[in-house]
């Protein structure tokens, strides 16, 4: 299916891990709400914004604590696989603060809900980003969200309010930003994208 | 300068003059006081506007008339709205008949209207995020839609103080009942392009 989203699974069944060990390599598998879902590997445009993102903002903060430029505090990871009951979900990156998870657990997974988050969004998985992951994501707590659309040069941060999300800020195009929970860094936005 | 973003002119602090030798295919808008010039929308979002604006019109136009008529509401499309310097042509607007009883006969109207919808593209999309929501808070606008037929999606934003709430997020061939027009279903399908 060129480059959409397919939703894979024998109707009635509700879609299990071995639905995702047994998906074709190429392919990113979810389970969101019992269904699995497959999305194509990204594209360039998707691959350098979440690589510079993951790049700024890991150089800052995947680190013991410190000073700006580099507070550090946080784990940050690429495309960790996260596992919330039954559902299988992989963010563009993620982070937890040290305090929450002092060390990494040795494990296929993650089932501890990261502290922020962020999604880059492509035309095939922007509708599964914003209306399945967003609601697992205020389920599982997770205080911040970011929405990077390399298409519309956009960073859209999100934080949740009493089990809602709230549009915190917006940027876009060239900006230098500051956005919670990394406000004590500038993050380049120009660097996210291709020319 | 991304290829996607509108295009501004110079950088003086923009007036209707601008606006109104801005050229016939581009729509003209005064944002924060800066001209922004957009291309007219393409097909795929003309489509999308279009059917929203049908099925709005049916159930909402002018006064009640059965359940499938709750009426009550003027829906326009892409008005052109002065809140105080700045110039802002959303696609489709709606007013609350008891915030505006009768439609005065005007070129422009300066009354924030109780709901919104922005169609998305690729072009538009940034500066409907960015600068016009920003106004619309400011404006008091108490819900917003975003369309984007190219990731076939319906956002609902609703304002919480001087916050957008992001309340609803609907998508594909879903029938939505979305506020602030629950009270009918609204068939997504029909909105895109096969």
């Amino acid at each position: 299916m060129d480059g959409s989203v397919a939703t894979v699974a024998e109707p009635k069944r509700k879609a299990t891990y071995d639905d995702v060990l047994a998906a074709p390599e190429h392919k990113v598998a979810e389970i969101l709400d019992g269904e699995l879902f497959l999305s194509p590997r990204p594209a360039n445009r998707h691959a350098r914004a979440s690589s510079s993102l993951f790049s700024q903002i890991g150089g800052a903060f995947d680190r013991e604590n410190g000073d700006p430029p580099r507070p550090g505090g946080w784990w940050i990871l690429f495309e960790p696989e996260l596992h919330f009951g039954a559902d299988v979900v992989v963010p563009d990156i993620a982070g937890w603060r040290r305090e929450r998870m002092p060390r990494i657990p040795d494990a296929p997974w993650f089932d501890l809900a990261p502290d922020w988050l962020c999604e880059t969004l492509s035309p095939s998985t922007a509708r599964i980003d914003r209306t399945r992951k967003l609601a697992i994501y205020a389920r599982e707590s997770v205080r911040h969200v970011w929405l990077v659309d390399p298409l519309v040069r956009t960073l859209e941060v999100l934080a949740l309010d009493d089990g809602r999300w709230m549009i915190a800020e917006t940027h876009a195009g060239d900006e230098v930003v500051r956005a919670e929970p990394f406000a004590a860094v500038e993050i380049e936005l120009a660097r996210l994208w291709i020319d | 300068m991304s290829r996607f973003a509108p295009i501004t002119a110079a950088k003086h602090r923009a007036t209707y003059d601008d606006v109104l030798v801005a050229p016939e295919h581009q729509v003209a808008e005064i944002l924060d006081g800066e001209l922004f010039l957009s291309p007219r929308p393409a097909s795929p979002q003309l489509l999308a506007t279009s059917a929203l604006c049908a099925r709005l019109i049916t159930a909402f136009d002018r006064e009640p008339a059965g359940p499938d008529h709750p009426g009550g509401w003027w829906i326009l499309r892409e008005p052109e709205l002065h809140f105080g310097a700045d110039v802002v042509v959303p696609d489709l607007v709606g007013w609350q008949h008891e915030r505006l009883p009768r439609l005065p006969d005007v070129p422009w109207l300066e009354l924030a209207p109780d709901w919104l919808c922005e169609t998305l593209s690729p072009i538009t999309a940034c500066i409907d995020r960015t600068r016009k929501l920003r106004i619309y808070a400011r404006e008091g606008v108490r819900f917003v839609w975003f369309l984007d037929p190219l990731t076939r999606t319906l956002e609902v934003l609703t304002l919480d103080r001087d916050r957008w709430i992001v309340a609803e997020n609907h998508g594909g061939d879903e029938v939505v009942r979305a506020a602030p027009f629950a009270a009918i279903g609204i068939d997504l399908a029909r909105f895109w392009i096969d």
